[in-house]
């Protein structure tokens, strides 16, 4: 249904590029004439979409949380090492290797006919790639200056899912850029995240200490060691969570140890007040222990340094949960770790300030959009962000989807939060122009023309997400928005 | 577990069929592997595309990873192959509207 009417090749030094015909993963809509540009630089690769009716703008999509190091890669190549073989669906590629695509998420339907260009990359680093997205971006914008067809966009706006999402803080934080709209984002800092991930890692240790092949062998604020077979080290995690909660697979077959796991992961959610279901528990221990390990032990990020901190001075869990009684227990017994020499660099990637550097000098609104019922990236964690916007006296919107999941936003949704955010973006008046969650959902509803039965446009008009300092204690070295207020 | 994920790829091996790709997708999906169970329920909904529960399930795992704009297509997939199909979400699942099972966990 979809056409692409030109491939462009160059041969600038110091970039690769990659020869292409129709694709599987089409990016140019109908009636919609396109050309469309590889690029690699940084150690990641990227493409353009630019449409022949350009207006100027390039909005660069970012992708989420990806361990699998061989993703890697040109778009539309094998994921398999050698000389890169090109491809258009996984079919072009030997047996079990994944034809890469380096996705723009479907925003190509939208943008491009509006003449914006689109972008996205692969991020030269896996995993928390915030400690060197904003330079993978500068690629691409250094692609599209140098190439004569190009030039340099008018406006650059950043938006992103998930981990695209603290890519897109990062950028409004660190890079000088025109507009942002974080999705689903994980926006509340480098420290914050990362340190709700380890109380998650720890909770389980408290639980599953002595269950047979239910435990981690490495350090919780170091994590698990990654291989090039992320697909075999996710097996591997998600084993050893069954051992010891019996999910996601299953519980024992031995009715005791099957009452036993059920007990522990029972406590595993009164503890965390984890939101998720049984299957999705699995994922985010792998966010704790795989996701963890892949940057604090990159020689290239963290070099090993640990990132935890929950002692001298003791941090005081006996109110975190819902039940008081297992909350003195989890607070006498959790492991202490002193401050970790890893959380300096951990914060810079990202520091969620407004008040100072690039942060301060922001002059453009923010549109954001979140989910109200999301079990990984937690409502707190945007209140974070809204946060220190708000003390920075930055322009932003927030807006909740009130759909159960992580980033399970329609595509009506989607499109109402970007047509209002052009609107806004375009307006001479930001202050006077500044749309609310109710005007972006009824754009929703007005352009709803199919999508899901029942709930299409499913805006949380109204909804106020808690205080992550509520959730598990703050760290004295958080950022001033995730603190608690002082007495 | 192991041996269970053996015999679905020896499956898939010998037998390429849309139901192999599919189970042994589904337990690849459980144990988090989402990027190689994508590889296998894409396969299945290619080798079926008139099967729009083929499609539902794929939608699914790409919400899960997450890729929305490939989800948001996966069910656009489920339409085509059946017109008139209605869907629903429930428990954070894309589903179609007639069905009256429980609500997931």
């Amino acid at each position: 249904m979809n056409l692409r009417n030109s491939i462009a090749l160059g041969g600038a030094i110091a970039l690769t590029f990659f020869a292409g015909t129709a694709s599987a993963f089409e990016d140019c809509p109908d009636g919609v004439t396109c050309t469309e540009y590889k690029g690699s630089g940084n150690g990641g690769y990227f493409r353009i979409t630019v449409p022949q009716d350009w207006d100027g703008d390039l909005v660069i999509i970012n992708h989420g949380f990806d361990l699998d190091k061989s993703s890697i890669r040109g778009h539309e190549t094998c994921r398999q090492s050698g000389t890169p073989v090109p491809c258009q669906q996984d079919s072009d590629c030997p047996t079990d290797i994944i034809c890469n695509n380096i996705s723009y998420f479907g925003l190509e339907e939208l943008l491009l006919p509006m003449g914006k260009a689109v972008a996205a990359s692969t991020y030269s680093e896996t995993g928390w790639a915030v400690f060197d997205s904003r330079k993978d971006l500068k690629e691409i914008l250094k692609f599209m200056k140098k190439h004569p067809d190009i030039g340099r966009p008018e406006r650059t706006i950043v938006t992103g899912f998930s981990l695209g999402g603290a890519v897109t803080a990062d950028a409004i934080l660190r890079t000088k850029i025109d507009g942002a709209l974080p999705l689903c984002g994980a926006v509340g800092g480098g420290l914050q995240t990362w340190d709700t991930a380890n109380e998650v890692r720890l909770v389980y240790d408290f639980l599953c200490e002595g269950v047979e092949e239910g435990t981690f062998n490495s350090p919780p604020d170091v994590g698990e060691p990654t291989t090039f077979n992320s697909g075999n080290d996710a097996i591997g995690m998600a084993v050893v969570v069954n051992k010891c909660l019996g999910v996601p697979i299953g519980p024992s077959e031995d009715p005791v140890e099957a009452a036993a796991q059920a007990d522990r992961l029972a406590d595993f959610y009164e503890i965390t007040q984890f939101s998720g279901t049984n299957s999705e528990v699995a994922i985010a221990m792998g966010f704790a222990t795989l996701g963890m390990g892949d940057f604090v032990r990159d020689a290239d990020r963290l070099g090993g340094k640990r990132i935890g901190w929950n002692a001298d001075p003791d941090l005081d869990y006996t109110t975190i949960g819902e039940n008081p009684t297992l909350a003195a227990i989890y607070d006498a017994e959790v492991q202490r770790m002193t401050r970790g020499p890893g959380r300096g660099a951990l914060a810079k990637s990202t520091l969620i300030d407004f008040t100072k550097g690039k942060g301060k000098a922001v002059d453009y609104p923010i549109l954001s959009m979140a989910g109200s019922a999301d079990w990984l990236v937690i409502p707190e964690f945007q209140k974070v962000f809204t946060d220190a916007a708000e003390i920075g006296g930055k322009l932003l919107t927030q807006t909740w989807v009130g759909t159960y999941g992580h980033c399970t936003f329609t595509e009506e949704e989607t499109a109402a939060l970007f047509l209002e955010y052009f609107d806004w973006l375009d307006s001479a008046d930001h202050v006077a122009t500044q749309p609310t969650e109710t005007d972006i959902a009824a754009r929703c509803v007005s352009a709803e023309v199919g999508g899901i039965e029942g709930d299409t446009c499913n805006f949380d008009l109204g909804y106020a997400a808690a205080e992550l300092h509520d959730r598990i204690p703050a760290r004295p070295d958080w950022v001033p928005a995730a603190q608690p207020p002082t007495p | 577990m192991r041996e269970a994920l053996a015999s679905l790829k020896d499956a898939v091996r010998t037998d390429p069929s849309p139901e192999n790709h599919a189970a042994y997708g589904r337990l690849l999906r459980d144990l988090t592997a989402m990027d190689d169970a994508l590889y296998q329920l894409r396969a299945a909904a290619e080798k079926d595309p008139g099967n729009a529960d083929r499609w539902i399930e794929l939608a699914n795992a790409y919400y899960l990873k997450p890729d929305p704009g490939l989800a948001w297509n996966a069910e656009k997939r489920a339409k085509q192959a059946e017109p008139g199909l209605q869907l629903r979400r429930r428990g954070g699942k894309v589903e179609r509207a007639s069905d009256s099972a429980a609500q997931p966990e």
